[in-house]
This record gives C-alpha cells, sequence and structure tokens, in this order.
C-alpha cells in the first residue's frame, strides 16, 4: 500500500472508515445538489426566503443517500461478529457510532452545504429578503436525523440489507409532506416553495426544529442502547422515544398554518395612468414590467379597460387580495424566483385586456379550420388577439398567430373601439375582422 | 490480576441454573477451561467479559465487582476476549483492524498506531501489517483476533477455543502466541483440545453440574483420569475416559 494512501486511511477526516465508504456517497451528493440547483443559478428575484426553504427542499433525495451511506457504515462495522464490535467493549455502545456517525454526517452534509454554496452565492448577490435561520437549522438537523435513521436500520439489519431498508424507509419519510399537509411539520420541506412576500408559519419552523432534535436524540439514544451489553431499561430513553411519537402525532390533530403573508414595502412608480408597485425587494424588476406592460396596455387602446395597478404578488396581504384583482382594477403579477417577466409579463398584460377563451363556449378548444365549430372560430379571433397584444411589448415582432398576421396597429386599436361589446362576449368570426375582408 | 468466583449463581430466563455455587480463583499465567457441552463455560465466559450481569454470589476482576455497572465498566478496560467465532472487515487492513480494536477498548486515538503494532509484533504479525484481513488464512486471522484483543495492553485475556478449526501448524503458532502472553498477564483460555491445554496451561479448571469440580495442574488433571481408566488422557483415551471424569468430578463436588 502506498504511503499517501496509508495516509488518506489515518486522516481523522475518514478515521475509521475505508474513505471509499464516505467519498463516494459525499461526491453522489455533491452531483445531485449540484444538478438540483444548476439551473437556478440564472434565475431573476431570488430571495432568501426560497433559498432557505430550498436548503430543506433539495435535501429531499442526498439525504436518503446520506442514510444509506450511514445504514451501510453500521450494517459492515457494528456486526455482533466483528472482533471490534463487541457489546462490551467499553466504547461500542457510544463513541463508536458517535465516530461513525461524525465521519459520515461530517462528510454527507458537508458534501450538500458544498452543492448549495453556489445558489446561495448567487441569492447573496440579489440579496432579497433576510435568512430564516429556523427554516435552514430546521432543515440541517432533519438531514442529521435522517442520516441517523439510516444508521438505525443498520445497526438493526447488521448487513447489506440495511442499505434498501435504510433507503427507502428515509425516501418514503421525506415523500409524506406530499401527501398530506399535516405531515409539513415533520418533514425536510413545505410542499410548495415560498418566496419573497410569505414566510414559514412562526410555529412551524421551531416545531420541526423541536422534532428532528428530539428524532435525533433518539435515534441515538437506541443505537447505544442496541450497542450495549447487557441492556438496561433507560427512563430517559424511553421518554424520548414517547416524545417523538407524541410529536408526530400532534400535527395531525390540530394542522399548522405553513406559510403567511408577510408583504414587505413597496417600491412604485407611474406610466400611463397605470401605478406599477413591487415588493422593495424586487425593486430591480420594476423596470422591465413597466416597459413590458406598457407597450401591451398602448397597443389596446382603451384607457377605462386598463387596470388602474400592477402589483407585485409579494404585496399581498392575503390571497383574496389577489383573487378580488379584477375587480378592483388591480393586475397582480406572480415575481418569484425563476420567472421570466419577458414571458409572463405581455402574457398577463394580455390575459387582462382580452376576455378569456373559455367564454367562447369551445371548452378551450381553439381552431381556425373552415369545419371547426364556430366557437372554436371565435375562441381563434381572442387567441389570436392576446398573442398580438403580447407581442407588442417587443414591438408586435413574430406572434406567430395568423389572424393577426397583416393587422396595422391602428386598424386593430379601431377594431378593438368598435367590436368592443362582441369581443368581450366572444361574438367575433374570424372573417369580420376589418382587415380579412 | 486475578478473577475470582465466590458461589457464582447464573440461570438464563425461565430456564434451570447453569452455574450453581461455582467458586473459583484464576491467577496470572495461562488457565485452561474445560468441561462439556451443557456445563456452563460459555455463561461464565460471558459472566466474565461482562456480556452477562451477575446477579447472584461475586465475581471479581481483580477488584472490580462485576455484579455492578461501575463494576463492569471498569473491568471492561482491563479485559481482552477472543471468542470463538469472529469475522474481520475485509475492507480494512490488519494495522488498522488492530488499532480501531484498541481505540474500541478505551486507548487514545494517537496511541493506537503505536498499540497496534506492538501488538502485531508479539502475535508474529508485524509484516502483514497493510494487508487487507479478507485475503489472510485461518491461522493468521486467529492471531489478528487475538492482537485485536491485547492490543490495548489488558491484564486479563479470555479466548474461546482459540485453536478451533486451526489446521496443526496453525495450531502451533497460535498456542505459541497464547503461552507468550501468559508470562505477564492473566489469560483464561476455553477449550475442547486436550492437547491445548497440556501445551499452554500452567493450571486447569473443569467445569461439571455448574462448578468448578477440578482444579490444579495439568499432571494432576492427568494423574486422575489415568487413576480412573488407566488410559493415556491424549487421543481417543482420553475422549473415552472425559465422560467418566466428568461424572466422577461432578459425583466430588
Amino acid at each position: 500500500m502506498s504511503p499517501s494512501a496509508a495516509r488518506l486511511r489515518a486522516s481523522p477526516l475518514f478515521w475509521p472508515l475505508p474513505p471509499a465508504f464516505v467519498l463516494v456517497p459525499a461526491g453522489l451528493i455533491l452531483a445531485m445538489t449540484l444538478a438540483g440547483t444548476w439551473d437556478q443559478f440564472g434565475w431573476r428575484a431570488l430571495d432568501w426566503v426560497y433559498l432557505c426553504a430550498q436548503v430543506g427542499a433539495q435535501a429531499r433525495l442526498p439525504v436518503v443517500v446520506a442514510a444509506g451511506a450511514a445504514a451501510l457504515v453500521a450494517g459492515r462495522f457494528t456486526r455482533r461478529s466483528l472482533v471490534f464490535a463487541q457489546p462490551w467493549q467499553p466504547r461500542a455502545d457510544r463513541d463508536v457510532p458517535l465516530r461513525h456517525a461524525a465521519v459520515v454526517v461530517g462528510w454527507c452534509l458537508g458534501a450538500y452545504l458544498a452543492g448549495m454554496l453556489p445558489l446561495t452565492f448567487v441569492t447573496a448577490a440579489q440579496g432579497s429578503g433576510t435568512p430564516d435561520a429556523v427554516a435552514v437549522a430546521g432543515a440541517l438537523t432533519g438531514f442529521v436525523a435522517l442520516t441517523l435513521l439510516g444508521y438505525l436500520c443498520g445497526v438493526l439489519a447488521r448487513g447489506l440489507l440495511a442499505v434498501p431498508v435504510a433507503v427507502g424507509t428515509v425516501f418514503l419519510l421525506t415523500s409524506l409532506v406530499f401527501v398530506s399537509d399535516s405531515w409539513t411539520a415533520l418533514s425536510l420541506q413545505l410542499p410548495f416553495d415560498p418566496f419573497l412576500g410569505r414566510r414559514e408559519a412562526a410555529a412551524l419552523g421551531p416545531y420541526r426544529l423541536g422534532f428532528f432534535l428530539l428524532l435525533t436524540v433518539a435515534v441515538a439514544w437506541t443505537v447505544a442502547w442496541l450497542l450495549r451489553a447487557p441492556r438496561r431499561f433507560s427512563a430517559v430513553h424511553g421518554a424520548a422515544v414517547a416524545a417523538v411519537a407524541v410529536t408526530v402525532v400532534l400535527p395531525h390533530l390540530h394542522p399548522f398554518p405553513l406559510v403567511v403573508r408577510a408583504p414587505g414595502p413597496a417600491v412604485c412608480e407611474e406610466h400611463g395612468g397605470v401605478r406599477y408597485c413591487v415588493h422593495e425587494g424586487h425593486a430591480e424588476e420594476l423596470a422591465a414590467i413597466t416597459a413590458l406592460a406598457a407597450p401591451v396596455f398602448d397597443a389596446y387602446g382603451l384607457t377605462d379597460a386598463l387596470p388602474r395597478q400592477v402589483r407585485d404578488q409579494s404585496l399581498a396581504r392575503g390571497d383574496e387580495e389577489v383573487f378580488d384583482g379584477p375587480a378592483r382594477g388591480v393586475l397582480w403579477l406572480p415575481v418569484h424566483p425563476g420567472w421570466d417577466p419577458y414571458q409572463q409579463v405581455p402574457a398577463f398584460a394580455a390575459e387582462w385586456l382580452a376576455p378569456d377563451v373559455l367564454r367562447c363556449g369551445s371548452e378551450g378548444v381553439v381552431s381556425l379550420d373552415r369545419n371547426a365549430e364556430p366557437q372554436e372560430r371565435r375562441a381563434a379571433v381572442v387567441h389570436g388577439l392576446k398573442a398580438w397584444l403580447a407581442s407588442q411589448a417587443f414591438g408586435g415582432g413574430a406572434h406567430g398567430d395568423t389572424l393577426f398576421a397583416d393587422a396595422a396597429p391602428d386598424r386593430v386599436r379601431a377594431w378593438i373601439r368598435q367590436d368592443r361589446e362582441r369581443l368581450a362576449s366572444c361574438e367575433v368570426d374570424p372573417e369580420e375582422l376589418p382587415w380579412r375582408t | 490480576m486475578h478473577i475470582t468466583a465466590e458461589d457464582l449463581e447464573f440461570a438464563h430466563l425461565g430456564r434451570r441454573k447453569v452455574l450453581d455455587g461455582l467458586t473459583w480463583t484464576v491467577g496470572p499465567g495461562v488457565t485452561g477451561l474445560l468441561g462439556p457441552n451443557g456445563s456452563g463455560k460459555t455463561t461464565f465466559l460471558s459472566l466474565v467479559v461482562t456480556l452477562l450481569p451477575a446477579r447472584k454470589g461475586r465475581l471479581l476482576l481483580g477488584d472490580h465487582d462485576l455484579s455492578t455497572a461501575a463494576g463492569r465498566s471498569g473491568a471492561r478496560r482491563a479485559l481482552g476476549f477472543v471468542p470463538q467465532r469472529f469475522s474481520l472487515a475485509g475492507e480494512l487492513t490488519v494495522e488498522d483492524t488492530v488499532a480501531y480494536a484498541a481505540w474500541v477498548h478505551g486507548l487514545a486515538r494517537r496511541e493506537c498506531g503505536r498499540a497496534a503494532e506492538r501488538a502485531l509484533d508479539l502475535v508474529g504479525l508485524g509484516d502483514l501489517s497493510d494487508l487487507r484481513t479478507r485475503v489472510l488464512s485461518g491461522g493468521q486471522r486467529q492471531r489478528v483476533g487475538i492482537a485485536a484483543a491485547l492490543a490495548h495492553d489488558p491484564r486479563v485475556l479470555v479466548l474461546d477455543e482459540p485453536t478451533a478449526g486451526l489446521d496443526p501448524g496453525q495450531r502451533l503458532r497460535v498456542r505459541e502466541v497464547v503461552a507468550r502472553l501468559g508470562q505477564d498477564r492473566t489469560v483464561l483460555v476455553s477449550t475442547h483440545l486436550i492437547e491445548d491445554v497440556a501445551h499452554l496451561c500452567t493450571r486447569v479448571g473443569v467445569l461439571a453440574g455448574g462448578r468448578v469440580g477440578f482444579h490444579g495442574t495439568f499432571p494432576e488433571l492427568e494423574a486422575l483420569v489415568e487413576d480412573d481408566s488407566g488410559e493415556s488422557i491424549y487421543g481417543s483415551g482420553f475422549e473415552r475416559a472425559y465422560d467418566r471424569l466428568i461424572e466422577r468430578i461432578g459425583e466430588r463436588a
């Protein structure tokens, strides 16, 4: 064996485990985390609320790998038959699992955090909102607790069978959040991605953190108890296991609110009689929103049809406020991490101005075919108008709609003014469009 | 360091007593423990190595009272034990295995490397320290097991059938190692092989009916069997005489 290999083996970073036992899963976790966040590096509107929730969300599969690695270590190195895993040996019950767990958790969690670093740097550079330390601590404690759960599977199974058992168990546990909201307080992540203008409900973060801390203690105690001989009943151990059971049941009896709205101060500007407002943390998006929405509104031409305000959903105080937007003359824009204003702002603005295709009675079917139902052909007019309006954000370039291909903006505006009522109730046939007759 | 049992009793839950008033003192040197299957050898060894709690009677390892958790905890650092059947982690090298065992036995990490080297030299495996344990022969594995049990320099070493399953050459090497170890510590060897006792042990104890029915030197045991049967203690002669010996010891006890 080469001296460098011997040095690596003896390094306190791995000892007493063979380096491959932790380097392989750590490398896998790093790759998985980078792959999971790679497409987000170029996202707009990244914020700390989103990032802190991502610490839990992105951990979902890496923690399964970590649990599998921990199970493998426990299965290989705590078998009763091993000459250095005899239950009477002074360090067998506490120091050995602690050392194994420290090496496995250290490498796996370290690899995960390293994988999350690029997204953290990108978010820090955009810098909206404030980090939620409790949410991050809950997610990381959950990572540790579930990895230890994998180790417990290894101690129980004491063989390679422990690996699929641990992987399956932890995968199942991390998936429960998608089964029912009541599992959220016991999971690494929320069932959706929160972003600026929202935050985790006050009780959720501390509850999750407390649950995972309790789970860590109970699992560690159970591992020590299983590796010890002779085994003695410990009231503290029993209490820890009972406490975990109680904390699992409680959220099902009294479901937690998951997130609450936390609207921040607004940054606004006025253009063409419309007031545009975004969350302070989205101030950089305001210019793009105005520049993309205003040409669409201008192209429509009827000022009384325009919204009074275009507002960032991060400013909403509740879901009702967003639902009531059309009635209050407010167009709400979903400004969130990863949004594309060039696609979404013109589309939302056009959607505001033109009627819903469903009004045409074609059940959403749009067709220009001569044999199509009349309502499907009328729906094509509405659909085409929306595409044309959205294209005005970019100077009326190619919008791919044949009905409005040859239409000059002035003629479209005049037609809208003339057929406004019939357009609103989707009664205009393609043949009636002035530039097609 | 002495192993002292006084009126020791033990019964597994809901079963008859395996040990019944066992009184015995094992001192420095190599002591053999003989007895038929079911005589309580394994139970006695389990009590000595603190796998089982001594509930009735007294069992001391030096000054450590093994009926108390504190006593067991204190005794464990002074103990080395090689079970009859054990396995090694094939991914680890010989030296890593022994160094890790030294740490598990309570040695500080920085001392484990040197302790492993010392123990491997003692069992004659110093030149194989960089090999993975998966490539070792049966005798070499047995010696790694012994090295793992003595790397932390225990005062008491307990070996359960240390030469079982080895070929004659390997058995000889293991005996040499055990004999050397007995020069400065207490070694208790449980075995079925009379040759092991003859070559290794300064004293012999024979378990029968849950007690030590015979305790003395090997020549005294030899004389007892020959008195009774008129046959040599070695080979098939001993095999035939063994049952009568146990019976006779049982009567004496």
